[in-house]
């Protein structure tokens, strides 16, 4: 299942794919599975939910904006740069899957537009979307692959709320990577006491384990839920960090949704390493799992 | 000609009023009923003949870029801020209208700059408008500090072609009366809405509530299909069709709602293309995340020189996104699933 919910297509906006693979293997562990029309995924657990969960399911991408003459051109979305892309492999929708290539002598001067794909028109057609190719390797203590990064929050939700009592929503969040759109037409309907997000981490910490974020890029994360986070991985002996993050883990949607929301975020450590390649350390990931799952039990009854 | 009279009325944005004006004036006999909410977006609503129908959001924005008055300077010269994505570049020697009067966009002459400047974009903050007056009490007479003007720019057709000013939005506006003058078995909503161009402001406001089946946002787009500009860059076509969009910075379309419109093209072999770009965005971003979101779609008339008093649009264009917006509503009419 890990390997599933690393590698499937799911871009912003066709997030078709991961969605189905939760829906089928969840539907038996909550009181209620359902989508809405952003395409978000809804669990519940419990009947006041409290609690809500949140990750996003969906990758940055590209998206084909001209097919002419064997190459394929694109623009890119959700934060992809061109030293994200060159070189590396892109997989599209229908499977096919090549490297992107660019004719420059300086990658660092490179520009989106600069850079394309062969492939014929019979292929790839304007308006399909492409993401890094998901494929990963491990060894006993990492993973490593391309496109990491999007999919460490989803993992370790996933694998938290498996078996977890408690009274609780999740929230699998679609076209999260551009603007966090699906959590943002949720918030129109929903509201929650608590929120905890689950996102990557990709800024280096003093030492290992979960990452308890005391400030995102968007807000100062609740003083109180966060001491919950902290007081948890204390007595659980969770190893844990408080860090004050310049990611966006879209803290001040939910800390103003309803009349108002606690909010914290706990940020899943993957690192960069010299080849470019995302780094996902095993023993950090299971201290983020851990760490959620306590914090479920503990918040949501 | 109804589009002469929406381009050429003053509708930047938070002052939309003539626009809001002249649609108010056509469609008041439609057979619907229409209110203006306390933002100034005008909601027109025809109900189906037939009971259970679908209902379908149309969205079309009425403001304009322009500009507001920041400083009058003593010797009677207007500074300014602009309102809206106006590129600097374009203002030098532009003609505005100043309540009804003419002013033009001013620079110190050629014959005074130098090389390095002439090299430079000038910077908002260095241009000033020129009203003719003496001095400021002069000037006060026409404008004061914080009031809006605009491009001032005719309407003129030349070969296939349109030119105006602020052919974005006002092709939208003008789809949607043309839209509210027939009779559909759908539930009709259109939502004519201000400060588009400002933040899709107008938009948050006007069609919440309202829990359409579908949102289709009508627009005018981006065109950069010039000459010496690599095909990946064109976004769109002049003369290829209405575009229809995928993915641009405020939204991604709904695959059903955009389908249909590609499907009711198709079918009716009505020429469209893809926006082939993800830069810029419309009320479709606003619209698509109210009331836990609504099936949203963009289509969009591709205009050249945007955001500029010579916008330029294709006369195809804007009859196949017509033609595919009433298409979309032909096929829409059906009885709806809902209970």
């Amino acid at each position: 299942m890990i390997r599933d919910i690393l590698t499937t297509f799911s871009v912003s906006g066709s997030e078709k794919k991961v969605r189905q693979l939760l829906i089928e293997s969840l539907k038996d562990k909550f009181d209620q599975v359902c989508t809405d029309c952003l395409g978000n995924v809804i669990a519940k657990k419990g009947v006041s939910q409290k609690l809500l969960v949140e990750c996003g399911m969906d990758s940055p991408g590209i998206m084909v904006v001209d097919n002419s003459d064997g190459q394929v051109w694109f623009s890119a979305f959700g934060g992809l740069k061109p030293k994200d892309l060159i070189g590396k492999k892109i997989i599209f929708e229908n499977g096919f899957c090549s490297e992107v290539k660019y004719d420059g002598e300086k990658s660092d001067d490179a520009k989106i537009s600069d850079l394309y794909i062969d492939a014929d028109s019979t292929k790839i057609s304007i308006g399909d979307f492409g993401i890094l190719n998901h494929e990963f390797t491990e060894d006993s203590e990492s993973y490593f692959g391309y496109g990491l990064k999007s999919r460490a929050g989803l993992l370790a939700v996933y694998q938290a709320v498996q078996d977890v009592a408690g009274d609780f929503a999740v929230l699998f969040s679609a076209q999260k990577r551009i603007g966090g759109k699906g959590i943002k037409a949720f918030l129109g309907e929903n509201s929650f006491a608590r929120v905890i997000t689950v996102d990557a981490l990709c800024e280096k910490k003093d030492g290992g384990g979960a990452g308890i974020v005391a400030k995102d890029s968007t807000a100062v994360a609740s003083v109180n839920l966060r001491k919950a986070l902290e007081d948890t991985a204390k007595a659980k002996k969770i190893d844990a960090k408080t860090v004050v993050s310049d990611e966006n883990f879209f803290g001040s949607s939910f800390l103003t949704s309803g009349s108002g929301a606690d909010w914290t975020g706990i940020g899943v450590l993957v690192e960069k390493t010299e080849d470019g390649k995302e780094k996902l350390c095993k023993k950090d990931f299971e201290n983020s799992v851990r760490l959620l799952k306590s914090a479920i039990e503990k918040l949501s009854l | 000609m109804l589009l002469k009279r929406l381009t050429e009325a003053f509708g930047v944005s938070g002052c939309e009023a003539q626009v809001r004006d002249i649609i108010t004036e056509e469609i008041k006999d439609c057979g619907g009923n229409f209110n203006v909410d306390s933002m100034g977006n005008l909601i027109a609503f025809k109900k189906a003949k037939k009971e259970n129908a679908k209902t379908i959001l149309l969205s079309a924005h009425m403001d304009e870029v322009g500009f507001i008055v920041t400083d009058i300077t003593e010797d009677g010269y207007l500074k300014f801020a602009t309102v809206g994505g106006v590129d600097p570049r374009i203002l030098i020697s532009k003609r505005v209208k100043v309540n009804d009067r003419c002013g033009v966009i001013g620079l110190k002459p050629v014959h005074l700059t130098t090389k390095e400047e002439r090299k430079k974009t000038p910077k908002e903050k260095d241009l000033f408008v020129d009203i003719g007056a003496k001095c400021k009490e002069d000037a006060e007479n026409v404008v004061l500090k914080g009031d809006y003007f605009g491009f001032d720019s005719d309407y003129t057709e030349f070969g296939n072609m349109i030119k105006a000013k602020a052919l974005d939005d006002r092709v939208g506006c003008l789809i949607m009366i043309e839209m509210l003058k027939k009779e559909w078995d759908v539930n009709l909503v259109c939502t004519f809405t201000v400060q588009e161009e400002v933040g899709l402001r107008g938009a948050k406001i006007a069609a919440k509530g309202i829990c359409p089946d579908f949102a289709l946002v009508i627009e005018g787009t981006t065109c950069n299909d010039l000459t010496s500009v690599p095909k990946n860059l064109r976004v769109t076509k002049c003369g290829g069709g209405a575009a229809i969009s995928i993915l641009d910075s405020a939204s991604k379309a709904d695959k059903e709602a955009s389908g249909m419109l590609i499907n009711a093209a198709e079918k009716r072999n009505i020429p469209w293309q893809y926006k082939a770009s993800n830069a810029g965005g419309n009320d479709a971003g606003a619209i698509s995340l109210l009331d836990g979101g609504i099936k949203t779609a963009s289509i969009s008339v591709p205009c050249r020189y945007i955001h500029s008093p010579v916008c330029v649009m294709h006369k195809a264009d804007f009859d196949s996104c017509k033609k595919i917006v009433e298409g979309f509503l032909e096929d829409c009419g059906g009885v709806t699933d809902n209970d």
